[in-house]
């Protein structure tokens, strides 16, 4: 568990911290659950239908609380060193990008919205001269597109043209 | 005693050409992601399930094993040839592999690999079949609170073995138990756990949670460093440009036979290691590596020798089998790919364990047949395309993120064409990110998640038994009371152990020797 790094890092960073956090967190949820209906009621068999969710939800709690006083609280994971708020903002847009994705193949259908899709994320993750970019996106549906049919599992249609499936 | 009709409607289930094209697919596909640096076995598997739910089972299983056995020796190809594991369990492989690279012997090394995968991997195969039948037989006598005592022991072994920081490998595992609560509730089907959201009353299906954390949650990392810097591509290229300007020389049949010794360890160690839950595949090459160096200092393993390279395939292929032996015996995955394994297996009707051997022989003959053949097609195509396939790195990461990722949302909408679950497979993707970066792993969830609804299960059955005496239900036997204090020693000793903590020491310690390899 050794770490390589020229600056200190923050305490938000290191075990603690982000146990700290994840256990507020953990916390948040027990209070939640414990304030809903469902978790209390009995069952014909005697049994608490939130029993075991509480279980699930302290056993979090417990491992988080572990995690900042044991003897590795002051650590700081290689890869935690250098993530920031970017990395998140990024991760959280690559999300949002792949649900419009999904829309617009659901509405389009996926021969349309794939390539587009493949050509511009390979672009933008740097792939170069642009027209390989292209090139890949439309290999890649195809494939994709053949393997899918070689299954029998149907890719979306576009819109205009669901009208004629079976 | 074997069912000769189950055994004989396996053979035609199995030799069919439509199982043999899926278990050739699942092989060159697994050797293809085993040998691209950064997709794991794990990775290839949870993007190929939802594929087979409209299969037959035994091309399911063909096409789900034939990519695991692979992959695990497709991670050797780019060890061998630029230093850079393909996927973990082959980082043992890269001591002495990367050195016989640059000394011209890069050929030989890798057919080292192969044969020394697949010899390994069909003798623990052979091994598992023998063994797994006769727990199963065992796993019948026990009783609900037994089943749940070797459930929880089951749970606290992976996590205390799935990471260096027990606290993190528990965590993931509790994180799973909740997961694992959310829908209906396992005897009398309420919903529960749902955040008053309707879509979620039936519960949380496997497949947008595993393609979430463990592809999704990958590929969002690798995105999120190339949009930071792309200088990777550059130098892999460089690298692999080097590599192809030396001539090798073919393993003869001798030098195959001298690593017996390296071989037999690994097969001993491997299938030891892969019965086990929580350790996998890395950890047995390292161990295998390690014994095997212990063993005969005089051969000077580590110095770019072909018994090294033995001795960590054989590790690391001879776990494949074994791994499935608590699912077969017992319902319990011992690795996330078990466990992928056995959600291919539920997907199909047969839900893995002891009864299954009774309810679905033919089901269990097929993939003791495919585990077998597997090894076949894996040599085969192993033989041939090895060196096409260690171009594979070549590979632009910019190609191959966005397609995974595309891939990752086409499963998950595929398998019940419901749109949440493509929401609830990139919220998991975000989680998962959050465990990459955070070094908590992701294996004891998914095991945990699918073993959560059977431990409540069993309990409640315990309770009605015992009419509500918790007592009576947890420690009704000698055996019960046994694998409850199992439960409290496992932990503590494999805590104590921090066995997984010195395999990633000596990870990071190939890390830097081929780092400093390469400068």
């Amino acid at each position: 568990m050794g770490t390589a790094n020229s600056q200190p890092p923050s305490w938000l960073r290191s075990n603690q911290g982000t146990a700290t956090v994840m256990a507020l967190g953990c916390v948040a949820l027990l209070i939640y659950l414990w304030m809903q209906e469902w978790t209390h009621r009995e069952l014909r068999d005697g049994f608490l239908l939130g029993f075991f969710t509480l279980i699930g939800a302290g056993a979090c709690l417990l491992c988080s609380l572990v995690m900042m006083v044991d003897q590795y609280r002051r650590h700081v994971e290689e890869d935690m060193q250098t993530v920031g708020w970017l990395d998140w903002a990024l991760a959280i847009t690559i999300l949002l990008v792949l649900y419009v994705f999904y829309e617009i193949a659901w509405t389009f259908g996926f021969a349309l919205a794939a390539p587009v899709f493949l050509a511009v994320a390979t672009y933008i993750l740097g792939a170069r001269p642009w027209w390989t970019a292209i090139v890949s996106g439309i290999v890649t549906t195809l494939g994709i597109s053949v393997a899918f049919w070689a299954i029998g599992i149907d890719l979306p249609m576009p819109f205009f043209l669901q009208s004629l499936e079976p | 005693m074997v069912n000769v009709e189950a055994l004989m409607q396996a053979f035609t289930l199995v030799f069919t050409f439509e199982t043999m094209m899926w278990l050739a697919i699942g092989v060159t596909i697994g050797v293809g992601v085993g040998a691209m640096p950064g997709l794991t076995a794990t990775t290839g598997v949870a993007l190929m399930l939802p594929l087979t739910f409209t299969m037959d089972t035994a091309a399911a299983l063909g096409l789900l094993i034939g990519l695991y056995k692979g992959a695990v020796y497709g991670g050797s190809i780019s060890a061998i040839s630029f230093a850079t594991p393909g996927t973990s369990e082959a980082a043992a492989t890269v001591f002495d592999g990367y050195k016989m690279m640059r000394t011209g012997k890069g050929r030989k090394a890798l057919l080292m690999a192969l044969y020394a995968s697949v010899t390994a991997d069909f003798l623990s195969d052979v091994i598992t079949i023998l063994i797994a039948p006769m727990l199963a037989l065992i796993a019948l006598q026990f009783g609900p609170s037994e089943r749940f005592w070797l459930m929880a022991l089951a749970i606290c072994l992976l996590g205390a073995l799935s990471g260096a920081h027990l606290a993190k490998g528990m965590f993931s595992a509790a994180l799973g138990l909740f997961i694992g609560t959310v829908g209906p509730d396992p005897i009398s089907s309420v919903p529960r756990n749902t955040f008053d959201q309707w879509w979620l009353g039936d519960g949380i299906h496997l497949i947008p949670l595993v393609i979430g954390i463990f592809a999704m949650g990958a590929m969002l990392e690798r995105a999120v460093e190339m949009l930071k810097e792309s200088r990777q591509a550059r130098e892999m290229r460089a690298a692999m440009q080097e590599i192809f300007s030396t001539k090798g020389e073919d393993l003869t049949f001798r030098e195959y036979l001298s690593c017996w010794k390296e071989m037999g360890i690994g097969l001993g160690v491997g299938t030891f290691v892969g019965m086990l839950p929580g350790l996998g595949s890395t950890v047995g090459a390292f161990m295998s590596y390690s014994i095997a160096k212990q063993v005969s200092p005089h051969k000077k393993i580590g110095t770019g020798r072909l018994e090294g390279i033995a001795a960590a395939e054989a590790g690391n292929n001879a776990t494949v089998g074994p791994t499935l032996v608590p699912l077969l015996a017992f319902g319990i995955p011992g690795s996330a790919v078990a466990a992928l394994l056995g959600g291919a297996l539920m997907l199909q009707g047969a839900t893995p364990g002891p009864r299954m051997f009774e309810l679905f022989p033919e089901v269990v003959y097929s993939l003791f047949i495919i585990l077998l053949i597997g090894n076949i097609f894996n040599l085969g195509i192993g033989r041939i395309f090895a060196f096409v396939y260690s171009k594979l790195g070549e590979l632009p990461a910019p190609v191959l993120v966005p397609m995974v990722m595309l891939m990752a949302v086409i499963g998950s909408y595929s398998f019940e064409n419901n749109p949440f679950d493509v929401l609830l497979m990139l919220g998991f993707g975000l989680v998962g990110f959050f465990m990459r970066k955070f070094k908590i792993p992701e294996a004891p969830l998914i095991i945990t998640f699918l073993l959560t609804p059977v431990a409540e299960e069993n309990i409640r059955r315990g309770l009605l038994i015992n009419e509500g005496d918790w007592m009576a239900a947890l420690f009704n036997s000698p055996l019960a009371i046994g694998l409850a204090v199992g439960v409290v020693v496992l932990t503590w000793l494999s805590s104590k152990a921090r066995l997984t903590e010195r395999m990633q020491i000596a990870d990071e310690a190939i890390e830097g020797e081929a780092d400093s390899k390469k400068s």
